[in-house]
């Protein structure tokens, strides 16, 4: 009986032992967020703060925007000119990161931004309210932000702000 | 004590089944979705629409909403018949999970008419990202931006201040 028990008990833990080895083993992809995640929000913090000499600790020197002509940026330097531009263009700022995808050295997201043109920018004087949705892919490398890739639509952006688009064949007539 | 031995292999064997390595899932969707957009964009196979998306396909971009595999094959169809010599690359693509994100770039000639727009001969280069949600091996749901501003004025379309 006790020799039973005995081979129970070992039996029991070699059950244990396999299933922690098996779903240690078995893992889902590694979890990137925990290192990529706070990078990410002190970056989306400074488009909403202005802040840009935080910018320093978190993006690489090398650092390449790839946006629209006028928010692309080929440097560190330039990235703060850039986001000072939309901190002065832009009040009421609401930035809103919707869906985040972190990998291995990559993020993917959604964002969603809505504010006034009410600041001091190029296109601030009419104070209309402007919302606009954008997917951005980010690259780190050594735990800095290296390179972006900013996805977003100028056109009701810019219809919104009052513009009309005309067509080739209405500008003829 | 036979038994018992028989139940934990057995445990083990269903354990081992069940674990599954996400990264070859993401592999295998990259290789189906990369595949359906050659084909339909690069190859005008339009009808790889109505084997690889979901029934209840959904597409968001800044402008539009596509909803089912018909009005898909329209909207996605009338970049087929816009514009010839269609290049579609795909500079980069990444997953997670059910998840992908692509970077691509869409070369063309206007060749036909697009958005009301009459064929203007021109060649029209535009950049885009998009997110990707694969559902049971189907395209599911795509979030598309393109620079429709750029696009469009490649088109010769103006931006001007309404009154």
């Amino acid at each position: 009986m006790k020799q039973l028990i005995n081979s129970m008990l070992k039996a029991g833990s070699m059950f244990i032992i396999m299933t922690f080895l098996i779903s240690t083993g078995c893992q889902q992809q590694p979890d990137y967020s925990k290192e990529l995640k706070p990078i990410f929000d002190k970056y989306y913090e400074v488009w909403k703060t202005g802040n840009v000499d935080e910018l320093d600790a978190i993006i690489d020197p090398s650092f390449m925007r790839h946006a629209d002509a006028g928010s692309s940026a080929k440097s560190l330097d330039e990235l703060k000119k850039v986001i000072t531009e939309f901190k002065n263009t832009f009040s009421d700022v609401k930035l809103v990161s919707e869906e985040e995808i972190f990998t291995e050295n990559k993020f993917a997201g959604r964002w969603s931004f809505t504010g006034k043109t009410t600041g001091s920018g190029e296109r601030s004087s009419n104070g209309k309210s402007v919302s606009q949705w954008g997917i951005n892919i980010i690259h780190f490398k050594d735990g800095k932000i290296i390179e972006e890739w900013d996805g977003f639509d100028n056109v009701p952006m810019l219809e919104q702000l009052g513009f009309v688009m005309t067509p080739p064949a209405t500008e003829k007539k | 004590m036979k038994n018992f031995k028989a139940f934990v292999l057995l445990y083990m064997a269903v354990l081992f089944a069940s674990c599954t390595n996400p990264d070859s899932q993401v592999q295998e969707n990259i290789k189906m979705y990369t595949n359906v957009w050659d084909e339909i964009l690069n190859k005008g196979n339009i009808d790889m629409i109505d084997t690889h998306f979901a029934s209840n396909y959904v597409s968001k971009t800044v402008t539009s909403t596509v909803n089912g595999k018909t009005e898909a094959k329209a909207y996605y169809g009338a970049f087929l018949t816009g514009f010839s010599d269609i290049e579609f690359v795909v500079e980069e693509i990444f997953g997670k999970e059910d998840r992908l994100v692509k970077r691509w770039i869409f070369n063309g000639t206007h060749s036909g008419e697009f958005s009301g727009i009459p064929p203007t001969g021109k060649k029209i280069t535009v950049k885009g990202v998009s997110v990707a949600r694969i559902v049971d091996g189907k395209i599911a749901e795509e979030l598309d931006y393109m620079d429709d501003l750029g696009f469009l004025q490649q088109l010769g379309v103006i931006p001007t201040l309404g009154k």
